[in-house]
C-alpha cells in the first residue's frame, strides 16, 4: 500500500518537474526580440534595471479563447502589465499594485495568432537585478465568458441569451464590460437578467440602445447581486449592457460575476420595461399583468383603452407586494393625475372602486410609497375591468361641485365611498315645491356626512350618522332649484373598496 | 334650367340643415356663452350651442371655433328657469352633429334675479368629454 502511494507522489514530482516555467532571454526589449510565452505556461525573467522592458510572443493556436496573464510581485518592483496584439496595439494595461505586488489580467479575449505581452516597472529606485518573476498564461473556452478589451459599446462581448455569462470586475480603474445581445428575430420578447453578487462590488447595469440611449439603469448594494425583469425587446432589435461597479477602485479578480438571462415570449401579461412614463406604456390589453417594483423609485406605466365611445367604468385592482406599501394611480391621455388609490399600508392590496372613463387613453401607474424600495423576486398583479356605465351606478370623478354626478329625483346611485379621502357629491333638480327624502345606506368603516346645497353653493343642512356602518336619512322641503348633496366619511381615512352604498332621492 | 334645379336643390339643403336661431337684442338681461379648450388647432372646429329653457327650444349661438366665444342673449322675467344647453358639433365641413348625451351639459336651475344681468359660461375642455357651467351677476 505504502508503495503504491510512493509511486504516486513520485509521478506528481516528475509532473511538477516537466512543468517547470522557461527562463527569459535577454535581451528580449522589444517586439523582434520577444521571448515566446505558452499560452498554457509560465516563464521567469528578471528587471534587470528600472527601465528594463520585457516582452513575450504568446501565440495562440485555436480559433477564439480567453488568455488569462499573473506575474508575481518582487521587491522594489512596481509592475506594469501591458497586453497587445500582433500589430502593438496595447489591447489592455493592468497597473494595480504598487511596489513587489501582483499584477494579473483577466478575460482577456484572443483569436488565433500572435499576441504580445509587456512587463515593465514603474519605480524608478526598482534595484532588483536578481530575483526573479514568475509570469504565468492560462488559455481557456470563451463560451460564456466576457472577452476583454470590452470597455466600449464597439468592442462589446456577445451576452449568452437563455444562458450564463461570466466576467470579472477587474481590473479596478476605468474598467467597464459592455455586452450586446441581438435580437434578430422578429417579435416582441420580454428579457430578464440576473447577475450574481461578486465580495466588495456595488455593481450597476446600464441598458442602452443601438443608438446608445440610456433606457435603463439597476444597481445593488455592495456585494449584492442585480436583477433587470421584464424588459421589454422590441426584436429586431441591439441592446447594449454596461456593467461597472459603483465606486472607484472596486474590483475583484478572484471571484466571477455570472449574468443569467431569458429571453421569452412577451404574451401581454407581464410589464416591458422600460415603461417608467408615458411615452413608454406598456399596452394593457388583457385582464391582468405582472410586473415588478424595480430599481427603487421604480414606477411602472401601463396604457389602457377602453374599446367603444360610450361611458365606462373602469375597476382595477393591485396585488400587495411584501414590505411594500404600493401605490395605484389613474392618469388621463396626457399624464394627468385623476385618481390616486392608497387605501391600505404596507403589504395590502390596492383596488380602484370605479373610475369613469369616456373614449380615450389611459394610464395605470404602479409605484411604491417611499420610493427607497425594490423587489426583483416578488412580482405584483394589476388587474383590471371595464363595466359599461348605466344609470344608477356611480360615476367618478364626482369629487367636487363641478363635477358632481347628476340624479333625478326619484331614482337611486350606488356608488363607493373610495380610495380614501373620497367624496361624492351628487346633484338633483327640483321641478315642483315639494319635501324631498334622501337616504343613504350605511357602510362598514364609514360613518356618513352629508351636506345640501342650494344652487348657489349656500350650504342648507348638515347631518353625520350616529356612528360608522349606519346610515343616514333626512327629509326637506325644497323648492324648485338644483340641489346638490355631498357625501363624505367623517374622517378622510373612512373608506370602503368592497360594499357599495345606495344614495335614494324620493319627493314626497 | 339646371342651374335653377341645382340652385333650388342648395336653397332645400340649406332649409333641413339645423340652423341656429339669432341671439337677441341689446336689452337683454341674460347672455349666455360657450367656449372649448383645444389642444391642436386640428381640433378647432365649428359649434354652436342651442339654449333650451322651461324645456324649450329657445335659441343658439353663433356657429364659431370651438375655441372662440359663442354668444346667446335674451331677456328674461326674473325667476328661477331650469336650462339646458345642447352642443351641436361640426364634422367634416357640416354643422349640425349634436354631440352624445354623455358630453351633454347637464340641465340646472339659473336664477335670473331683477335689475341685474346674469352670466352664464359655459366651458368644455378634455376633449369635449367634461363641461363647466359659470354663473355670475352684475
Amino acid at each position: 500500500m505504502s508503495r503504491r502511494f510512493f509511486c504516486l507522489f513520485l509521478a506528481i514530482c516528475c509532473c511538477g518537474a516537466c512543468r517547470k516555467p522557461s527562463q527569459e532571454v535577454e535581451p528580449n526589449d522589444d517586439a523582434a526580440h520577444a521571448n515566446p510565452l505558452s499560452p498554457n505556461g509560465g516563464i521567469e525573467g528578471t528587471i534587470s534595471s528600472a527601465n528594463d522592458e520585457d516582452w513575450y510572443k504568446v501565440s495562440i493556436p485555436q480559433d477564439s479563447g480567453i488568455l488569462n496573464l499573473h506575474v508575481a510581485g518582487i521587491k522594489t518592483v512596481d509592475f506594469v502589465l501591458s497586453f497587445r496584439d500582433k500589430d502593438l496595439r496595447e489591447l489592455k494595461r493592468i497597473d494595480e499594485t504598487g511596489e513587489g505586488g501582483d499584477e494579473e489580467a483577466l478575460d482577456l479575449g484572443v483569436e488565433r495568432g500572435d499576441y504580445y505581452v509587456v512587463l515593465s516597472n514603474k519605480n524608478p529606485q526598482a534595484d532588483n537585478p536578481t530575483q526573479k518573476y514568475l509570469l504565468t498564461a492560462t488559455l481557456e473556452s470563451d463560451i460564456g465568458r466576457e472577452r476583454e478589451p470590452n470597455d466600449t459599446a464597439l468592442t462589446a462581448s456577445p451576452m449568452v441569451v437563455n444562458g450564463v455569462t461570466r466576467g470579472h470586475y477587474y481590473p479596478t480603474t476605468a474598467e467597464e464590460d459592455w455586452f450586446h445581445v441581438d435580437a434578430n428575430e422578429p417579435g416582441n420578447f420580454i428579457l430578464n437578467l440576473d447577475c450574481s453578487g461578486v465580495p466588495g462590488v456595488a455593481p450597476v447595469l446600464e441598458v442602452y440602445d443601438a443608438n446608445e440611449y440610456k433606457l435603463k439603469e439597476v444597481s445593488a448594494n455592495n456585494g449584492e447581486g442585480l436583477s433587470l425583469k421584464d424588459f421589454g425587446v422590441h426584436a429586431p432589435q441591439k441592446l447594449f449592457f454596461r456593467l461597472h461597479a459603483r465606486g472607484a477602485r472596486m474590483g475583484n479578480p478572484d471571484v466571477f460575476y455570472e449574468i443569467l438571462t431569458e429571453l421569452l415570449p412577451d404574451n401581454g401579461t407581464t410589464e416591458s420595461e422600460p415603461n417608467d412614463q408615458r411615452q413608454d406604456a406598456t399596452p394593457f390589453a388583457r385582464d391582468a399583468i405582472t410586473g415588478f417594483i424595480a430599481p427603487a423609485g421604480d414606477a411602472d406605466w401601463f396604457r389602457i383603452n377602453p374599446s367603444t365611445g360610450t361611458k365606462q367604468i373602469l375597476r382595477a385592482d393591485l396585488s400587495a407586494v411584501p414590505g411594500m406599501d404600493l401605490v395605484l394611480t389613474v392618469a388621463d391621455e396626457l399624464g394627468r393625475p385623476i385618481v390616486r388609490v392608497d387605501n391600505a399600508g404596507v403589504e395590502a392590496p390596492q383596488s380602484l372602486t370605479g373610475l369613469g372613463l369616456s373614449n380615450a387613453m389611459y394610464y395605470l401607474i404602479v409605484s411604491e410609497k417611499t420610493g427607497k424600495l425594490s423587489d426583483t423576486r416578488h412580482s405584483y398583479t394589476l388587474t383590471k375591468s371595464f363595466v359599461p356605465w348605466q344609470p344608477g351606478l356611480e360615476w367618478e370623478p364626482n369629487d367636487t361641485p363641478a363635477t358632481a354626478q347628476t340624479i333625478k329625483v326619484g331614482e337611486s346611485v350606488d356608488g363607493y365611498l373610495a380610495p380614501k379621502g373620497d367624496v361624492d357629491f351628487y346633484e338633483f333638480n327640483v321641478y315642483q315645491k315639494s319635501s324631498v327624502l334622501i337616504e343613504v345606506t350605511g357602510l362598514i368603516n364609514v360613518r356618513w356626512k352629508a351636506e345640501l346645497f342650494d344652487q348657489d353653493g349656500r350650504s342648507l343642512q348638515v347631518l353625520t350618522a350616529a356612528k360608522p356602518g349606519e346610515g343616514i336619512s333626512f327629509e326637506r322641503a325644497l323648492t324648485p332649484g338644483t340641489y346638490q348633496l355631498k357625501l363624505q366619511g367623517t374622517d378622510p381615512g373612512q373608506n370602503n373598496v368592497r360594499d357599495k352604498y345606495t344614495l335614494r332621492i324620493r319627493a314626497r | 334650367m339646371k342651374k335653377i334645379v341645382l340652385l333650388a336643390g342648395v336653397l332645400m339643403f340649406s332649409a333641413c340643415r339645423h340652423r341656429p336661431l339669432k341671439p337677441e337684442g341689446p336689452t337683454a338681461n341674460f347672455e349666455f356663452s360657450a367656449y372649448e379648450i383645444v389642444e391642436t388647432p386640428s381640433e378647432d372646429i365649428q359649434e354652436y350651442v342651442t339654449v333650451f329653457i322651461n324645456g324649450q327650444e329657445k335659441g343658439s349661438t353663433e356657429i364659431d371655433l370651438k375655441s372662440r366665444l359663442k354668444f346667446w342673449r335674451t331677456e328674461l322675467a326674473p325667476g328661477n328657469y331650469p336650462m339646458r344647453f345642447e352642443v351641436w358639433d361640426s364634422t367634416n365641413g357640416m354643422t349640425g352633429v349634436r354631440r352624445a348625451d354623455d358630453f351633454q351639459p347637464r340641465e340646472r336651475f339659473v336664477r335670473v334675479e331683477p335689475g341685474q344681468k346674469t352670466s352664464v359660461v359655459l366651458k368644455f375642455y378634455d376633449k369635449g368629454r367634461q363641461n363647466f357651467l359659470y354663473i355670475t351677476r352684475e
